[in-house]
């Protein structure tokens, strides 16, 4: 074991274990990293933006030069001016004035999205559900079990789920069993989707173990 | 008495047992073999239809805070994408995914095995090494005649002999290759601010949308590797590297939609199950879900050493703890409602 002498990593290491510090009580110390974190996180999008968004995409097009050469980029100054305007929000007398530039931006999303959202989450989905799980499915001519089995489960638990949520019936006899179906089948899904996350949160912590065991500590494993 | 200390556990004990689980197979280093699961075994086949010299597009929505999970994807995919020949366009949704990028090319460790790393020492390349026997910190590898000199902050540094049991890196993926030429197999067009607008741009001409390449600020018409990209129809496939928004949703919505271009996704854990539907419809091509996936797909492409199939076994522990204290704390509910009496 060598504890390296690398400043960066000694700093990451300390930040890390005074954040782990939390699990034993809230104190001064995790405070401060979490402070620190959320600064430099905002600190650094500031930069990014500036050098990769801002600069490039708005004070060069608009330098004298570039203008010269395409006076079309004066049309810069509208989104120019929307951004600005988007200030506004920082003012309570003045916030109504930013709804402007969101409408835009809120505008154009909708526009945009509406029919590719309608073709790939309705259009293609019940495409998918309706036409690619074939009850009777088919390998090399012969009838496969599993597949056909694992399609009826799909397409039963896909159906009972959406009569869980129509209500213009009441959930009495076929339709109230056939919601209560509805209901396993969903909480079988979220206790998926939980599994799912505290994988992920095991793994942020395999990471920050890793990285104090073998580049802080120096412990090869 | 005992059903009373485990009614008020202290969550803290909870919290220790989760640490040894994690910490102990870490330095024992002690690894449970990685199978790839059906929908990796998927992803895999539909990356082993690419040919030599198709092009790709890997867009790396993440930044930092999913790096844990999602980097060894991006890693192991140039890796797969370098090794059999195919072209990468890089380039990011998220501010901070470009910079991802750069890590894995420049500064990532990469483990080798030690023949590999005689044969990049012997081409002038900067390999590291960790001893166990010696310091267990990194040392550069320098080779002065027939001597390996095992160098630590940049002191005379000792000879000393490359043993396998040693671990032997190189820094950044580019380390490994010498024909890897920017321009030609790769290139980078940075971050895009715009999200959807952005993809819809490139489905439309990605000329006009991306213009130029991040490092010299070049036209992206002047480097051999998109010449002749015309639009994201002419990318064999696409792969986001995601985790929120913009990622995966807008690719498979505003990508796959109008162009029906494959669409390969590696995501967080936690946002693997909101995309599944995806790929049962096939408007997804694969999807690799969170560091398990990573670590399938690193063993599906045989990739050395990955930190993902590293962090398998803790992650293993780690839920056989979650497990027992889900049976223990069942346990407790049962024995004071059906045995206990009032």
């Amino acid at each position: 074991m060598t504890i390296t002498n690398d400043p960066g990593i000694w700093v990451a290491a300390i930040l890390t274990l005074a954040i782990f510090s939390f699990l034993i009580k809230d104190n001064p110390l995790y405070k401060l990293a979490e402070h620190i974190f959320v600064g430099a996180s905002a600190g650094y999008y500031v930069v990014i933006t500036y050098h990769e968004v801002l600069v490039p995409k708005l004070v060069t097009p608009l330098s004298t030069g570039a203008v010269k050469d395409n006076p079309y980029n004066l049309l810069l100054i509208i989104p120019l001016i929307l951004g600005i305007i988007m200030l506004t929000k920082l003012s309570r007398k003045h916030s109504w004035m930013a709804r402007y530039p969101l409408s835009f931006t809120v505008g154009v999303g909708a526009g945009l999205g509406i029919t590719a959202v309608i073709k790939s989450d309705i259009i293609s989905q019940i495409y998918g559900i309706a036409f690619q799980k074939p009850l009777w499915f088919l390998v090399d001519g012969k009838f496969d079990f599993t597949i056909s089995f694992f399609n009826l489960i799909y397409v039963v638990s896909v159906l009972s789920s959406l009569l869980y949520f129509f209500f213009s019936a009441e959930h009495k006899g076929v339709i109230g069993k056939t919601a209560r179906l509805g209901i396993w089948f969903l909480m079988i899904s979220f206790g998926a989707s939980f599994g799912f996350t505290v994988m992920a949160r095991i793994s942020l912590l395999i990471a920050r173990v890793q990285f104090l065991l073998e580049k802080f500590l120096g412990i090869m494993s | 008495m005992i059903l009373k200390f485990l009614k008020t556990l202290d969550r803290r004990i909870i919290f220790l047992f989760m640490a040894i689980a994690v910490i102990l197979p870490t330095i024992t280093g002690q690894r449970f073999p990685v199978q790839p699961s059906p929908m990796t075994d998927d992803f895999a086949s539909v990356l082993k239809e690419l040919k030599s010299n198709d092009t790709v597009l890997l867009s790396a929505d993440y930044d930092p805070g999913s790096q844990a999970e999602l980097q060894p994807m991006t890693l192991a995919f140039m890796k797969y994408c370098f090794d059999n020949n195919i072209k990468v366009v890089t380039m990011a949704l998220w501010p901070l995914g470009s910079k991802l990028i750069e890590s894995a090319l420049n500064h990532d460790r990469i483990y080798i095995p030690r023949e590999k790393a005689i044969e990049l020492m012997s081409k002038g390349k900067n390999v590291y090494v960790i001893s166990k026997k010696r310091s267990g910190a990194e040392e550069k590898i320098e080779k002065r005649g027939n001597k390996y000199i095992f160098i630590r902050d940049n002191n005379q540094g000792e000879e000393s002999i490359l043993n396998n049991e040693d671990k032997y890196y190189v820094k950044g993926l580019y380390s490994i290759y010498d024909d890897i030429k920017y321009g030609v197999d790769y290139l980078d067009i940075g971050y895009k601010v715009g999200g959807l607008v952005v993809i819809q741009g490139i489905v439309n001409d990605f000329e006009e949308t991306v213009k130029t390449d991040t490092l010299n600020n070049k036209s992206v018409l002047d480097y051999p590797i998109t010449r002749n990209i015309k639009n994201l129809k002419d990318f064999s496939a696409v792969f986001t590297i995601s985790s929120g928004n913009m990622g995966i949703k807008e690719w498979v919505v505003y990508g796959n939609g109008p162009t029906g271009v494959k669409v390969l996704s590696g995501v967080t854990a936690v946002s693997a199950p909101e995309f599944l539907p995806y790929l049962t419809s096939k408007q997804l091509s694969g999807l690799l879900a969170g560091l398990a996936g990573a670590a399938e797909f690193e063993a599906a492409t045989n990739y050395y050493e990955g930190e993902a199939s590293k962090g398998m076994t803790p992650q293993s522990y780690a839920h056989l703890v979650i497990i027992f204290f889900i049976l223990l704390g069942n346990g407790v509910y049962i024995t004071e409602k059906y045995f206990i009496k009032e």
